[in-house]
């Protein structure tokens, strides 16, 4: 009989423990979000024309801080030595990806031995601010070639993705404040990455493409152009 | 095993059960993250923004669970945070622009306006208090997702297409007039 009974209960201890207690199904979320729209704070003029456009997901901390990343490339010193350094002794470019180092550091991003990694889905569209306009310069070319100074191309958007799919990553505690200053750490940073994955000349290029149709409609077809990128 | 009493087998028993409940989670602790993609998605394209409009939002957002009478996971966040739609015109879709060099005039054609980006300005983002457990990225960018989505109806009701259109006719005259044209018409296909 006590064989039975316990084995009743044993039973009645494992099935509970195979289909419910691992299983938070039972339990009751609620949820409540309430959202107060402005209706409109601005409407801005533009007058961007963005000639490439990439979409990347960033892995922080380990697409930023990885040996041989972009970083070293840019700044011809590995980010370990710039982490070492003062903050005094660095340009403005090399001290903001140290405090994103250090941010990351203190939240638990452990770019050498860590697992903790956020992924960050980046939007970027480079080109050129039209408000500013092409100036022709004195030229030194054989054939007395035009030569016409173009506005450089810089970064026109630089978005941060909300994906439906992300839920498929480890959740990060972060709060949202702690979110905010995560991305204003990481886009200047995320411009040199981009830069050195390809997009400012990608967008240099379509940009010489725009202005070579605008110049060629106006009579001027052996015009040679000139610009450079900003970012 | 039948001579056991009945509170030792089941003490002794559930003790397994604690250990099987251990290693259940050490698993499920351990088992591998899913494959990051980080392929690069880089193409040529040719947009034009005239316009970009900024709303505020202000988000309050409560989350806990409860399993009988045990509440935990208890979240509560406020924050503001500005959402920007941007419009323009994609001229990869065709523009066109036919010179009449006798008369000192151009004429520009270009595609009709449309919404080109709606996002969430994260860097905008105000919190004005967080409490219990910290909201997450995931979470956050999920509840931006949603108040995103609706974004771009409500833009497009506010006359956005319309500021891009305006603002694009004005700036396209200043452009080519710049450049030597004496006369400017622009052209929006619809």
């Amino acid at each position: 009989m006590k064989f039975f009974v316990g084995t009743a209960v044993l039973t009645g201890l494992i099935l509970f423990a195979v289909f419910l207690w691992p299983k938070p199904d039972l339990a009751v979320h609620e949820q409540t979000v309430s959202a107060a729209t402005t209706r409109l704070k601005a409407v801005l003029g533009s007058a961007k024309l963005s000639t490439a456009q990439g979409i990347w997901h960033l892995v922080f901390p380990f697409d930023f801080f990885s040996s041989d990343g972009p970083f070293d490339r840019t700044f011809g010193k590995s980010w370990q030595v710039l982490a070492t350094q003062s903050l005094k002794q660095l340009t403005p470019a090399e001290r903001n990806v140290v405090e994103l180092y250090r941010w990351g550091r203190a939240h638990g991003f452990d770019p050498e031995h860590g697992r903790r990694f956020v992924v960050i889905p980046v939007l970027a569209r480079a080109g050129v601010d039209l408000n500013q306009s092409p100036t022709p310069i004195q030229n030194s070319l054989p054939h007395r070639e035009t030569v016409i100074k173009l506005p450089p191309v810089r970064l026109t958007d630089l978005i941060i993705l909300e994906e439906e799919n992300s839920q498929a990553f480890p959740e990060v505690p972060l709060t949202p404040a702690q979110w905010r200053t995560l991305i204003e750490l990481v886009q200047p940073c995320v411009g040199l990455i981009l830069k050195d994955r390809g997009l400012g000349e990608e967008a240099r290029e379509g940009a010489l493409k725009f202005y070579r149709a605008v110049y060629a409609a106006a009579g001027v077809k052996e015009a040679h152009f000139e610009t450079s990128v900003d970012f | 095993m039948h001579d056991l009493p009945l509170w030792l087998y089941t003490w002794t028993m559930s003790r397994v059960l604690v250990a099987f409940a251990l290693a259940y989670f050490i698993f499920v602790s351990c088992s591998p993250a899913p494959p990051v993609q980080t392929a690069d998605g880089l193409r040529r394209i040719l947009q034009l923004a005239t316009a970009e409009m900024l709303c505020h939002e202000v988000v309050y957002r409560h989350d806990e669970s409860r399993w009988f009478f045990l509440t935990y996971g208890v979240r509560e966040t406020l924050f503001s945070i500005d959402l920007k739609v941007q419009a323009g015109f994609d001229l990869s879709g065709g523009w066109r622009l036919v010179p009449d060099p006798e008369h000192q005039t151009l004429r520009v054609f270009l595609p009709p306006p449309r919404v080109l980006l709606i996002d969430a300005v994260d860097t905008s983002i105000r919190e004005y208090f967080s409490a219990g457990e910290p909201l997450g990225y995931l979470r956050l960018r999920a509840l931006l997702k949603d108040r995103t989505r609706e974004l771009e109806k409500k833009a497009v009701e506010q006359g956005i297409l319309d500021q891009a259109q305006a603002k694009a006719q004005i700036f396209v005259e200043g452009f080519f007039k710049n450049l030597g044209w004496s006369r400017v018409q622009v052209e929006f296909k619809t």
